[in-house]
C-alpha cells in the first residue's frame, strides 16, 4: 500500500483502472470539493470551472494508467486540474485583449471590517473577475505556490511579465476591495 | 480604512481559497458519466457515433456488392435473351432422303419434322437452366440441349467478372435459333426412329460426300465399316426427342437477329478513382469569401456504370475545411446565451469532414481517349473536431467565449449538401486515366455547432483505375 494513499483510495483507483463507473463516481465525489476549489481559481465563473473540472476528471479517468501509485493521488489530480485550466487559458490567451490598468495604479484604501464580512466565495469571485492573464498568474503564484520561473515556463512568458502581471493583479484586487468597502460604507450610512 | 500590503492581500485570498470548498453536485457527475459512456461507446448514441464511419463504409460496400451482383446477373440474362426467331427444321426424320435444310445452331436442336415453328415468346435463359414459355414438350426439348451446349461454349457472353463482351453476330443468330416441335415425340418413338434412320442418313451423307469428291464405289465401300461404327454409337438419353444431328452443312437461319452488328466497346461495370483537391469553403457569400484558406481533401470513389453514358458514383471523401463566418452567419448556440452578452464580430471555423457522396454521372461527350462528363447528387457530412475562434470588435470583461472545440465529438448531417461538377477524363492506358473535375457543394441545410451554411468548391485531380475483366 502506498504511504500517501489510503486503502480506500487505492481500491477506488483500482476500480477506476478497470473502468468501473461506481468507483469513478465515488472517486469523483471524494475529490469534487478539492478539484472544484482549484478550478474556481482559474475560471471566470462557476460554469467555466465546472467545464474545467469535468475536462480534468475525464483526463484523470482516461489517463489513470500514467499515474504513479507511489505518489499522492491528490497532488497528481490537482496538477491535472491546474494543467487543464492552463490549457483553457492558453486557448484564450491569443484572443486576450489586455485591459489598460493605468486607472488602477493608485493604491486603494480598503475598509477592513467590510472585507472581513465577505464570504470566501465572494473573495474568490473577485479573483475570477481579474483579466485572465492576471488571474492565472495570481492563482499560480499566490494560491498554488508556483515560482515566477515556473509560471514563465508554463505560460510561455518572461519572468518579468509574470512579476508584472502579479503586481497588476494585486493592484486590481485592492481596487476591487476598495470598491466593495465603499459600497458597504454607503449601505451602512443609509 | 487600511492600505493592504502584498503579504496581507495574499494571505487574505490564500485563506479564502483554502477555506472555500464547493459542495458536491450530482448533476456534474451525470454530465461526466455521459461523456465517459460516449467515449467508451456504451451508450447507443456513443456507440453509433464511434461506429458510424465504419458502418457507413460497410453499408456502402454491401450495397455496392449487391448492386454489382444483381447488375451482373441482369446483364447475363439480358445477353442470353433469345430473340423471336423463325426456325427451319430438318426433314431428315420422316421423309428421309431430303437434304438437310438450312437450320440453326445448335444442330442438336433440330427435330424430325418439316414444320416451321415460331417461338411466340422471348426466351430468357440462365446458364444453369433454360426456361421457355410454351408447351411442356418444348421445354423438355430445349433444356438438355442448352445444358450440353453450355459445356462447350458458354451461352453467356458476359465474363465471370461482369464485363460486357462484344457480341458475335453469327453466334447470336445461332444461339437464337431454337427449333421446337409442335408435337413432342414420345421417348420410344424417338429411339426407334433414330435407330431406324441413323444408318440410312449416314450412308446417304457419306455416299453423297464421297461422290462429290469424285470417289469411286470401292472407296465408298471402304468407308462403310467406319460409318457403321458411328451408326452403332448409343444415342443420347434425350435421343428420343432430339433427332441425330444432320451432318450436312447447315446454313444459319436467316433471322432479324442474325444481321451483323457493330462490335460494341467493352463497358467495365465499375471503376475506382483516387483524388486530391484543394477544399475551398466559406460560410456565405459575404466579404469573408476573400479570406478563404484552402484545406486538403482526398477521395476514394467508386463509379458503377449503369450504361454506356450513365454511372452512379459513391465513396468516401476526407477533407479539412477552413472558413470564416461573420457574426451574423454564425448562429450563437442557445446553451451559450447565459455565458455572455457580447457576440463575436467574426468566427474562424475549421473541422474535419468525412463526406459520403451519392452522385449520378453523365458522359456528355465520349471518344476513345477522352470524355467530358457532368455529375450531380447529394452528400452527407460527418463533422469531426469542430474548432471555432471568436473574434470581437471590442473588449468586454464579461466575455468568456474565445474559442470552442468539440474535440472528438462527431456530428452527422445526412443529405446536407447538393453536389454539381463537370469534368474531363483522359485515358492513359486501358486501365488508367486521369481526371480534372471542378465541383461545388451547395448547402441544403445548416451545419455544425454554429449552424452555418457551408459552401465548398474545388477541383478534383484524380486517377481512375478501371479493372479489365476476363472475357
Amino acid at each position: 500500500m502506498s504511504e500517501h494513499n489510503s486503502a480506500a483510495i487505492l481500491e477506488l483507483l483500482d476500480g477506476c483502472l478497470q473502468g468501473n463507473r461506481r468507483s469513478q463516481e465515488l472517486l469523483y465525489k471524494q475529490f469534487y470539493g478539492y478539484a472544484m476549489k482549484l478550478c474556481m481559481r482559474y475560471a471566470r465563473n462557476e460554469e467555466e470551472a465546472k467545464e474545467i473540472l469535468n475536462d480534468g476528471f475525464f483526463k484523470v479517468f482516461t489517463k489513470l494508467e500514467t499515474y504513479d501509485m507511489k505518489r499522492p493521488f491528490k497532488t497528481w489530480m490537482g496538477r491535472v486540474m491546474i494543467n487543464t485550466a492552463l490549457d483553457q487559458y492558453r486557448r484564450e490567451a491569443k484572443h486576450q485583449v489586455y485591459e489598460d490598468i493605468r486607472s488602477a495604479e493608485n493604491v486603494a484604501a480598503v475598509n477592513e471590517t467590510a472585507v472581513s464580512r465577505m464570504a470566501h466565495q465572494e473573495l474568490l469571485e473577485l479573483v475570477q473577475q481579474l483579466p485572465p492573464a492576471y488571474r492565472t498568474v495570481f492563482s499560480l503564484a499566490v494560491l498554488d505556490g508556483y515560482t515566477h520561473e515556473e509560471i514563465a515556463d508554463e505560460l510561455d512568458i518572461s519572468v518579468g511579465t509574470s512579476k508584472s502581471n502579479l503586481s497588476r493583479a494585486r493592484v486590481k484586487l485592492r481596487e476591487m476591495l476598495a470598491h466593495v468597502s465603499r459600497q458597504e460604507h454607503e449601505r451602512v450610512v443609509r | 480604512m487600511k492600505e493592504w500590503s502584498d503579504e496581507e492581500l495574499d494571505k487574505l485570498f490564500r485563506a479564502s481559497a483554502e477555506e472555500f470548498e464547493p459542495e458536491y453536485q450530482p448533476n456534474d457527475w451525470h454530465s461526466l458519466r455521459r461523456r465517459l459512456d460516449e467515449a467508451d461507446g456504451l451508450t447507443a448514441g456513443g456507440w453509433l457515433k464511434n461506429a458510424a464511419p465504419w458502418l457507413v463504409g460497410v453499408l456502402l460496400l454491401l450495397l455496392g456488392g449487391m448492386g454489382a451482383y444483381f447488375y451482373g446477373n441482369n446483364i447475363e440474362s439480358g445477353n442470353t435473351e433469345i430473340p423471336r426467331v423463325r426456325a427451319v427444321v430438318s426433314a431428315s426424320g420422316r421423309g428421309g432422303g431430303q437434304p438437310a435444310a438450312p437450320t440453326a445452331w445448335p444442330p442438336s436442336a433440330a427435330f424430325s419434322t418439316s414444320e416451321v415453328v415460331e417461338t411466340d415468346e422471348k426466351v430468357k435463359s440462365k446458364p444453369q437452366s433454360v426456361r421457355i414459355k410454351g408447351t411442356k414438350a418444348q421445354e423438355i426439348a430445349a433444356a438438355p440441349d442448352v445444358a450440353e451446349k453450355k459445356k462447350e461454349l458458354p451461352l453467356n457472353p458476359v465474363s465471370v467478372s461482369g464485363a460486357r463482351k462484344p457480341t458475335d453476330p453469327e453466334r447470336r443468330s445461332e444461339k437464337g435459333a431454337v427449333l421446337l416441335s409442335k408435337k413432342a415425340p414420345t421417348r420410344a418413338d424417338g429411339m426407334a426412329r433414330n435407330t431406324e434412320n441413323m444408318g440410312e442418313k449416314l450412308s446417304e451423307f457419306a455416299k453423297r460426300a464421297a461422290l462429290r469428291e469424285g470417289a469411286s464405289d470401292d472407296e465408298f465401300r471402304s468407308l462403310l465399316p467406319a460409318l457403321a461404327k458411328l451408326a452403332s454409337r448409343p444415342t443420347s438419353p434425350m435421343g428420343s426427342i432430339i433427332s441425330y444431328p444432320a451432318l450436312a452443312h447447315a446454313q444459319p437461319a436467316v433471322t432479324a437477329a442474325s444481321k451483323p452488328t457493330e462490335p460494341e466497346e467493352s463497358i467495365p461495370k465499375w471503376s475506382v478513382r483516387l483524388g486530391l483537391a484543394p477544399d475551398l469553403s466559406t460560410a456565405g457569400t459575404s466579404e469573408m469569401t476573400s479570406s478563404i484558406k484552402p484545406g486538403p481533401s482526398a477521395s476514394m470513389l467508386v463509379d458503377v456504370n449503369l450504361s454506356r453514358r450513365w454511372a452512379i458514383q459513391t465513396g468516401v471523401i476526407m477533407s479539412f475545411k477552413n472558413y470564416v463566418a461573420t457574426g451574423g452567419e454564425y448562429t450563437w448556440p442557445s446553451e451559450w446565451k447565459y455565458k455572455q452578452t457580447q457576440r463575436p464580430s467574426s468566427v474562424n471555423g475549421s473541422c474535419r469532414v468525412i463526406e459520403v457522396p451519392l452522385n449520378l454521372r453523365f458522359d456528355i461527350r465520349q471518344s476513345p481517349t477522352s470524355r467530358w462528363f457532368v455529375g450531380a447528387g447529394v452528400s452527407s457530412y460527418n463533422l469531426l473536431n469542430e474548432k471555432y475562434e471568436f473574434n470581437y470588435n471590442s473588449y468586454d470583461p464579461s466575455t468568456v467565449m474565445y474559442d470552442y472545440d468539440t474535440k472528438s465529438k462527431s456530428n452527422w448531417a445526412i443529405l446536407c449538401h447538393a453536389n454539381a461538377s463537370v469534368g474531363y477524363e483522359r485515358r492513359l492506358t486501358n486501365r488508367l486515366s486521369i481526371l480534372a473535375e471542378p465541383y461545388v457543394r451547395i448547402p441544403l441545410r445548416k451545419l455544425g455547432v454554429g449552424q452555418v451554411n457551408l459552401f465548398t468548391g474545388g477541383v478534383w485531380f484524380s486517377v481512375r483505375y478501371t479493372p479489365v475483366f476476363r472475357r
